[in-house]
């Protein structure tokens, strides 16, 4: 049964035009994510607004390989001129960047690239081995787990990406779940915040508020900062000595692979966080952590493997209980919708050869992605030159067509454009727009959720604190909220007095 | 730090006003559709709301410990002069009107060809980025691929 769905998909993806569109894909994703201030989030959503006419196998599979490519490609000017393409490749640069200096860019280049494949890999394994057993467990959740899951997903994304300040994060997360609240509801067709405007009234689109969230921000920036970037040369890419390193990295790589997992599947968090704990992992475990941030191969080879592995993590759950586990992935959650596909707890019974197909698509794409990454390093690099006065208005151009032609509706475009101004003001003030576009993704779900639940109970909220996954959510919440608001110190210190008064 | 807690006192300010207007609008919904507040459309934005309200309580009562009322409100008096007069606030705010000009104006007045060759050249020749007839040459080739890939390959309208 399951070759079946395996050789109908590799017979589509070995199809010179899928083949064509995979490798341009890649290629698109490799240069997005080696510019600066271009993102992968940003990648996949403006591509999916462009492939939206495609038919939905090319379109996934084109998706997918943008995607893959783009964290990936994050770390060619991370490691040539200390800027990291894509955020998911930050740690990369800390050693990568000392590498290239020394005269070995094209050496850090082939550890990076060929790491990110491994960890693309591993991911894709896992994306075949845990996806049944936790669509599995999803069918036991009942509207309140639904519920509660959303709002656990918002809160840990919010906890885990404003870097240090979890309150902004939750924050940007409830504004994200009000803005999925604008349109006629789902249960009684009443026009919530929609102030009358027809085009409000089906509710805020995902894909011109992803492209304006994403875009617009780094579209501002780079018209401000109109630096032309310098000529690089990336050096010889060493295949013997770097096939030696990564041979002496295999605990590494395998350790970087579990952890981009386990942070893909969280909910939002995302491949910046995945490549930061898996080098920070890696150098507590070094005996020569000295030798971090001053080149070491390893600290590249753990950042790369772990940014690439979050890949594979965080499309776990957007398959499992369509919740993404970041946000390039809540983007590819969007155009699977759009393309008419259902991931969640129903995906193994109604279209079980799916895992499958996403599978193919990822390790073919990595393959490509490891070979055009190696073949065009030389020449890709030099598009970092490009000044980005002239590079960011033919993204915004680009935006636009994107926002456009998903309704053909000149609204997308002003709406693209309000969000825009909307991520810039949050990045501003130092929210994180992850839980953002997170709260616009779980929305429609926490409030169907909510409100069936309560319906269900006669308006009775004792059955979210006492069903046993409700309980686990509860309490994973609380203790979530509880730690951010000092409570646990305050308790220990109203402990110490009692202990001392005694 | 200190740039972020002025910042945050106002913005606290405007969330605790949105989250009262979103309460206040979830009553009403609640009173149109009539039966139970619990399976009303209200429901879901007031839960968001009372979040919000009372999140925006911890922004500010953090900022206000911080810097106290006056102090917040002088320092963002204080930087909006500033930022006022910033060089990358003006580059910034004239290519956000560039951009909103494209938007709102040639994009839905102009066929997708005129609209983006004008802001094209437009926007590239005020930012100085490259030679104008380099700016023309890139805009055509940008303009051309767009055409030719959507109109002519996928046959989508373009705006």
């Amino acid at each position: 049964m399951e070759w079946q769905y395996v050789s109908g998909v590799l017979e589509f993806v070995v199809q010179p035009m899928s083949l064509f569109v995979m490798a341009v894909s890649v290629f698109f994703g490799l240069v997005v994510g080696m510019l600066p201030g271009l993102t992968a989030t940003m990648a996949v959503a403006l591509l999916t607004g462009l492939t939206y006419r495609l038919a939905p196998e090319m379109a996934i599979l084109s998706l997918v390989a943008v995607y893959i490519g783009a964290i990936s490609g994050g770390c060619q000017s991370a490691i040539l001129i200390n800027i990291p393409g894509t955020p998911a490749s930050a740690a990369t640069a800390v050693d990568g960047f000392p590498i290239g200096q020394r005269g070995e860019g094209g050496l850090g280049i082939f550890l990076a690239t060929t790491s990110s494949f491994f960890g693309t890999l591993t991911g894709t394994l896992c994306v075949l081995l845990l996806t049944p057993p936790l669509a599995m467990l999803a069918l036991k959740f009942g509207a309140y787990e639904f519920f509660l899951l959303a709002l656990f997903g918002v809160m840990i994304c919010g906890q885990l990406t404003a870097g240090g300040d979890p309150l902004k994060g939750w924050i940007s997360g409830i504004l994200g779940l009000i803005v999925a609240q604008v349109g006629l509801d789902g249960m009684n067709a009443y026009p919530r915040f929609s102030f009358g405007m027809v085009d409000l009234m089906a509710g805020v689109p995902l894909i011109p508020v992803m492209i304006g969230l994403f875009g617009f921000p780094e579209i501002i920036y780079g018209l401000v900062s109109s630096t032309a970037r310098a000529q690089i040369k990336a050096s010889a890419l060493e295949f013997k000595k770097g096939f030696g390193i990564l041979l002496n990295n295999k605990l590494n790589m395998v350790r970087s692979s579990v952890i981009g997992v386990i942070v893909g599947i969280i909910p939002g968090v995302g491949e910046d966080v995945a490549g930061w704990l898996s080098y920070w992992a890696e150098k507590n475990s070094s005996k020569t952590p000295e030798k971090f941030g001053k080149g070491a191969y390893e600290g590249v080879v753990a950042a790369e493997t772990g940014n690439n592995a979050c890949i594979g993590g965080a499309i776990i759950p957007v398959l499992s209980l369509a919740v993404p586990g970041s946000a390039p992935a809540a983007v590819l959650l969007a155009a699977l919708w759009l393309h008419g596909l259902r991931p969640g707890p129903l995906l193994m019974s109604e279209t079980p050869g799916f895992v499958y197909t996403i599978s193919i698509y990822m390790t073919i794409s990595a393959f490509t992605m490891v070979i055009l990454g190696l073949i065009l390093s030389k020449a890709t690099v030099r598009i970092l030159a490009v000044k980005s006065t002239i590079l960011m208005p033919i993204v915004y151009v680009l935006c636009t067509v994107g926002s456009f032609v998903i309704d053909n509706n000149i609204f997308d475009i002003y709406l693209m454009f309000a969000f825009g101004l909307v991520g810039l003001l949050l990045r501003e003030m130092a929210y994180p727009a992850a839980p953002f576009l997170l709260g616009i993704i779980l929305g429609p779900m926490a409030d169907n959720n909510l409100r069936r639940a309560l319906i269900l109970s006669n308006g009775d909220p004792s059955p979210f604190f006492m069903r046993p996954i409700s309980m686990i959510f509860v309490a994973a919440i609380l203790l979530l909220a509880l730690s951010q608001l000092n409570a646990f110190g305050r308790l220990k210190k109203l402990l110490a007095h009692d202990e001392f008064k005694e | 730090m200190d740039k972020q807690t002025h910042f945050d006192f106002i913005t606290s300010v405007c969330l605790m006003g949105l989250s009262l207007v979103i309460i206040l609008d979830c009553f009403q919904m609640a009173k149109d559709v009539g039966g139970a507040m619990y399976a009303s459309p209200g429901m879901m934005p007031m839960v968001l709301a009372i979040l919000l309200l009372f999140t925006s309580f911890l922004l500010m009562k953090r900022s206000v410990q911080a810097n106290g009322v006056n102090k917040n409100i002088s320092d963002f008096v204080k930087w909006f002069h500033i930022f006022r007069k910033s060089k990358p606030a003006q580059e910034m705010l004239t290519g956000g009107l560039i951009l909103a000009l494209y938007t709102f104006i040639l994009a839905p007045r102009l066929p997708f060809w005129i609209s983006t060759s004008i802001f094209m050249i437009f926007i590239m020749g005020i930012l100085n980025a490259t030679a104008l007839w380099k700016n023309i040459v890139i805009t055509a080739v940008v303009v051309g691929s767009i055409y030719v890939v959507f109109r002519m390959v996928f046959h989508v309208p373009l705006p």
